[in-house]
């Protein structure tokens, strides 16, 4: 199994649209694929029309007392699974502290699944915390959407350094443009050499559209009801270069 | 655990609508409705993933093909989206789905062997937040199986209840509430055998392994031609496939089958009248040579990968001339191939043989062991066999020259064949263990000869690419380098021979081959 994190320090870039978009994608490739919607806020949750709750919350779950598998919920789509959030795991942190071991307790529970998934996507709230080292030890890849502004590439920065800093067990960092207004110059600017802002900023970008603000409307993934749309065939892109990147 | 599928024969289409509709009137939902998706079960043509115990159904969603591979159960293994329908296995990406399916189908071809077309409606059972949490389909089918079916048969229209994961009481629910309102029990077999039964086909009996029964006091000449019918109805059952070209499998088991015949024919003596041996062997024997040279290309076609991943990296592309030349006269030698098959003197031989042996027995005047009791004559070919290849065999040592392994090789083979031919006459456990000690040993012997032959027909490949202005420095240079490879795998072929003969004349086996052979010939004189 393959395991994904959509991660940023910051928020409202795209993480969430990035791990259900994508894990739809992968799963409609035939790979068997669950995606984790570990954000309190449970945007993921909400598109794919799950309750965002789980019998005895975090703390059971992370205990082990409740064992993912008996969590997961069929989505509407072949091949795609999901791990709903919960309102508790706002206090992940807390409780990831009163484990034994606080930054691996998330790889673990994720064994038994390994089996069952081709691909496993982390969806991650924004910051930097106890929940996102867990996510650093559990992640194979860090999936980094980016908005193309100084700021946010002073984030990604700041993250690859971090990164850098934990030495071996790092998780591979593919960064990625998301958001992209053509019509704002710096945007522009940016997204026509990605790799100069970073060396393994994948190639693809994700334009800026209001379809992907619809699919809080419509509450599903984007290719599932835009099948032929500008911003799906993107996705569609990424994905592919992902893939390939991978088989590398 | 997750609850799995139910589905319900239904007698009539209104018997369908109407469970759907009560479903619909007690849970909320959504219906859907299918028109005419068609699906195609593929399988090789000796249906090796139905053997596995699997099917591999392909259906086309938009623009892709959509590959499904289940248990025959229902249980699915894998699914997997592409651009195109694949006909081999190298047709799929790299991973898991390409892998497993590599180690039952192998090489050979995937053919539509059903195609089911099918119309319908389901309704999705929906939570408040308009979730799926639980599916009912309606479905009626036909199915049209290009050999057997040309027209499409109905099958029994199906309801099937499929569950979502995690929404497991929805799905009880469901079922409750169809039990109560249908009078009906549910159906275990699945869709692949309800259609194969209906078009008449039985994957079982389509193995390419050679297997014939025979009762020990049969007479002589009857068993004979029991086995030789076997091997007709190979040869026949292949044609097509040759003429075709669909994978080489084809004319590989047709060859082994004019092979085996031709074997059968000249080491089981006295049985036919000698006439009737002399012209059927000449004949089968320009058959085998006639598909020869086009299997020669077959097989080098097939071990160009190995040949590519045997050579450092820089030189494996070097290799390409190579496969371009051998795909050609591939091309080239099918064609004259073709030209055999339409001859007036292929028409003829199966038109005689078939009728040779399905002329009656001879009462009288028939050749000497004709009306012998099949064991005894089984037994005493065999044993001679066995004793001519355990005395060639020990009389190896290091300093022996390739021909004598060569020949040693012919006579495992003659062995071989016999033992497969008479299997049914003797102990099924007893006579697999030396089969299977044989088989080894046979393995290593064509290995060694394999090797030599390559080395041979490489070198002179690059003769010929050099002459028509195919082969650059490179290629050459490629070429050379696997010659020396296979002289370096030839020889450790040959240092393991000691050790695979000693394995197979091991006392054990010999006890066994005199216990099952010899005392059925002494019982004879």
């Amino acid at each position: 199994m393959r395991v994904f994190a959509t991660y940023n320090i910051k928020g409202g870039v795209g993480k969430t649209a990035t791990a259900v978009n994508l894990a739809y994608l992968a799963a409609r490739d035939g790979a068997r694929t669950l995606i984790w919607d570990l954000d309190p806020q449970a945007a993921a949750t909400f598109y794919f029309r799950v309750r965002a709750k789980v019998k005895g919350g975090a703390k059971k779950l992370l205990k082990g007392k409740r064992p993912l598998d008996a969590t997961i919920r069929g989505t509407d789509f072949e091949g795609l699974d999901l791990l709903p959030a919960d309102f508790t795991y706002r206090n992940l942190d807390l409780d990831l502290v009163q484990s034994k071991r606080p930054t691996r307790q998330l790889a673990c529970l994720l064994l038994p699944l390994s089996m069952q998934y081709d691909y496993l996507f982390l969806d991650c709230a924004p910051s930097i915390s106890l929940v996102s080292e867990s996510v650093f030890v559990a992640a194979d890849i860090l999936l980094s959407p980016t908005i193309p502004t100084t700021l946010s590439l002073r984030t990604l920065d700041q993250l690859d350094q971090h990164l850098r800093n934990r030495g071996a067990t790092r998780p591979r960092l593919y960064p990625f443009l998301c958001m992209v207004d053509r019509r704002k110059a710096l945007h522009k600017r940016i997204s026509a050499s990605p790799a100069e802002h970073h060396p393994d900023m994948l190639e693809t970008a994700i334009p800026y559209s209001s379809l992907v603000e619809q699919m809080g409307l419509r509450r599903a993934p984007l290719p599932a009801f835009a099948p032929s749309a500008e911003p799906t065939r993107a996705y569609e892109d990424l994905w592919a270069e992902i893939v390939n990147r991978l088989a590398l | 655990m997750n609850p799995i599928p139910v589905s319900w024969q239904v007698a009539s289409q209104s018997q369908g609508r109407a469970a759907l509709q009560s479903a619909a009137e007690r849970f909320p939902g959504r219906f859907e409705t299918h028109r005419d998706t068609r699906a195609t079960y593929l399988d090789t043509f000796d249906w090796r993933l139905f053997r596995d115990g699997g099917s591999l159904l392909s259906t086309k969603e938009g623009r892709a093909t959509v590959l499904r591979w289940s248990t025959l159960d229902g249980v699915a293994r894998f699914r997997l989206r592409l651009a195109a329908t694949p006909h081999f296995v190298w047709d799929l990406p790299p991973g898991p789905f390409r892998t497993d399916l590599e180690s039952v189908v192998d090489i050979r071809r995937l053919l539509p062997r059903l195609e089911v077309t099918s119309r319908g409606e389901t309704l999705h059972v929906l939570d408040d937040n308009q979730k799926t949490v639980a599916r009912l389909h309606f479905n009626e089918s036909s199915v049209t199986g290009p050999e057997s079916a040309p027209r499409p048969l109905e099958l029994p229209s199906l309801l099937i209840a499929e569950p979502v994961r995690g929404y497991a009481e929805h799905f009880q629910a469901l079922l409750d509430h169809l039990e109560r309102e249908l009078p009906l029990q549910p159906t275990q077999s699945s869709q692949l055998m309800t259609a194969l039964d209906l078009v008449g086909q039985d994957p079982t009996a389509m193995s390419s392994r050679f297997e014939v029964r025979l009762a020990p006091d049969m007479r002589s000449d009857e068993a004979l031609r029991r086995i030789h019918k076997t091997l007709l109805k190979a040869i026949l059952n292949n044609e097509a496939g040759v003429r075709q070209d669909l994978d080489t499998e084809f004319l590989h088991d047709f060859r082994v089958a004019v092979r085996r015949t031709r074997s059968a024919l000249t080491q089981i003596k006295e049985v036919y009248p000698p006439p009737v041996v002399e012209h059927f062997r000449r004949e089968f024997a320009w058959l085998g040579q006639a598909t020869g040279t086009n299997r020669d290309l077959d097989v080098y076609l097939l071990k160009m990968p190995e040949y590519r991943a045997s050579l450092p990296e820089h030189l494996g592309p070097h290799l390409e001339p190579l496969e371009e030349f051998l795909t050609r006269h591939q091309r080239l030698e099918h064609s004259k191939l073709l030209e055999q098959l339409d001859s007036a003197r292929f028409g003829r031989l199966i038109r005689e043989w078939q009728s040779f042996l399905d002329e009656p027995l001879p009462e009288a005047g028939a050749p000497p062991l004709a009306e012998k009791e099949i064991l005894l004559t089984a037994s005493s070919r065999i044993w001679k066999a066995c004793r001519k290849v355990l005395k060639q065999g020990l009389a190896i040592d290091s300093s022996s020259s390739p021909e004598i392994l060569h020949r040693l090789r012919i006579d495992c083979k003659k062995l071989r064949y016999l033992l497969e031919f008479f299997r049914s006459l003797y102990d099924e456990d007893e006579i697999g263990t030396l089969i299977k000690a044989l088989k080894h040993l046979q393995d290593n012997l064509g290995d060694f000869n394999d090797l030599e032959i390559q080395q041979d027909s490489l070198q002179r490949f690059a003769h010929e690419m050099f002459q028509e202005g195919l082969a650059t420095g490179e290629t050459l240079m490629a070429l050379g380098r696997l010659v020396d490879r296979l002289e370096t795998r030839q020889e450790a072929e040959r240092q393991r021979f000691q050790r695979e003969f000693s394995k197979f004349a091991c006392k054990k086996n010999r006890a066994r081959f005199r216990v099952l052979f010899k005392q059925q010939t002494t019982v004879a004189t």
